[in-house]
């Protein structure tokens, strides 16, 4: 499972541009949140707030998804590139849950009157992120490489499965949570505030490449580390 | 007595201060990240 030096020498980090898009697109997407973007009907300046709390969410889950993906390559290849994917995408899926957690509860505070709620939504997205924060400190634990990739590849498996149950918490179980708003049956937003909102998920996306890629090949260069010299041949 | 349709047709005043918080946040996240790992890259280097 030894790792190609060629991919830390690549000489252009194609992710980078995406990073300035991303950035970009944040930064004026945000001022169309703030200040273009229509109050909404109910919820008024506060329905602001969507327009970077849903992007989170979608985001995050598409870094656990990709997580997921990337441990099953792991474990049906064995291939090295696989496991620095899954410690890339469980980091900067926790740290996008991170995000997501705490701009849903300043979204709590103003629409339900508390901060968080034991709401099946709640309680299953909190699930799904302590769940991968530890895929996290096991691979901080464990030395040997192989059984590091291994192990972390099964946790994060069984770290996935929390995503559909997240994703249908709303449908199965009653929830203080809205119903889902996007679906393949249409939307459920008015298009003057959809939009913006889609603009700022661009936004998201394209920075979510960027850490994905940035923090994937920092795991290449830690894995390459790892692998031991080759033995010096023996004198005959 | 209660009139049903009554409850939830007002609109949220104000709140200002919890969008601007939600967004400054965001901002918190990505660039405290972002200089994360330029950080540690920077140390792998």
């Amino acid at each position: 499972m030894a790792v190609p030096a060629v991919r830390r020498a690549l000489p252009f980090r194609w992710e980078t541009p995406l990073g300035v898009y991303g950035l970009l697109l944040l930064l004026s997407g945000n001022y169309l949140g703030l200040f273009d973007s229509p109050g909404e009907r109910m919820m008024g300046d506060v329905g602001r707030i969507l327009h970077v709390h849903v992007p989170a969410a979608w985001v995050a889950m598409l870094a656990f998804l990709i997580a997921g993906i990337a441990a099953f390559g792991f474990l049906m290849s064995g291939k090295r590139s696989f496991d620095s994917l899954v410690e890339s995408a469980a980091e900067v899926g926790v740290m996008e849950g991170t995000l997501l957690c705490l701009l849903g509860a300043i979204f709590a505070k103003p629409t339900w009157g508390v901060w968080w709620d034991w709401d099946p939504r709640l309680t299953s997205t909190a699930v799904m992120l302590l769940s991968f924060v530890g895929v996290l400190l096991l691979r901080g634990v464990v030395r040997d490489p192989d059984r590091r990739a291994t192990w972390s590849a099964v946790a994060t498996l069984l770290s996935t499965v929390n995503l559909p149950i997240t994703y249908m918490s709303v449908k199965w179980w009653r929830s203080l949570h809205q119903d889902m708003s996007e679906t393949a049956g249409g939307s459920t937003i008015d298009s003057s505030l959809r939009w913006v909102m889609y603009y700022n998920t661009w936004a998201f996306v394209f920075l979510t490449v960027w850490f994905l890629a940035t923090r994937w090949r920092l795991a290449e260069v830690r894995a390459e580390a790892e692998v031991p010299d080759a033995l010096p041949e023996v004198a005959t | 007595m209660m009139v049903p349709f009554a409850q939830g047709m007002g609109m949220i005043q104000g709140g200002m201060g919890y969008v601007y918080a939600a967004y400054v946040i965001t901002w918190v996240f990505f660039i405290g990240y972002a200089v994360s790992l330029w950080s540690r890259s920077r140390e792998e280097a």
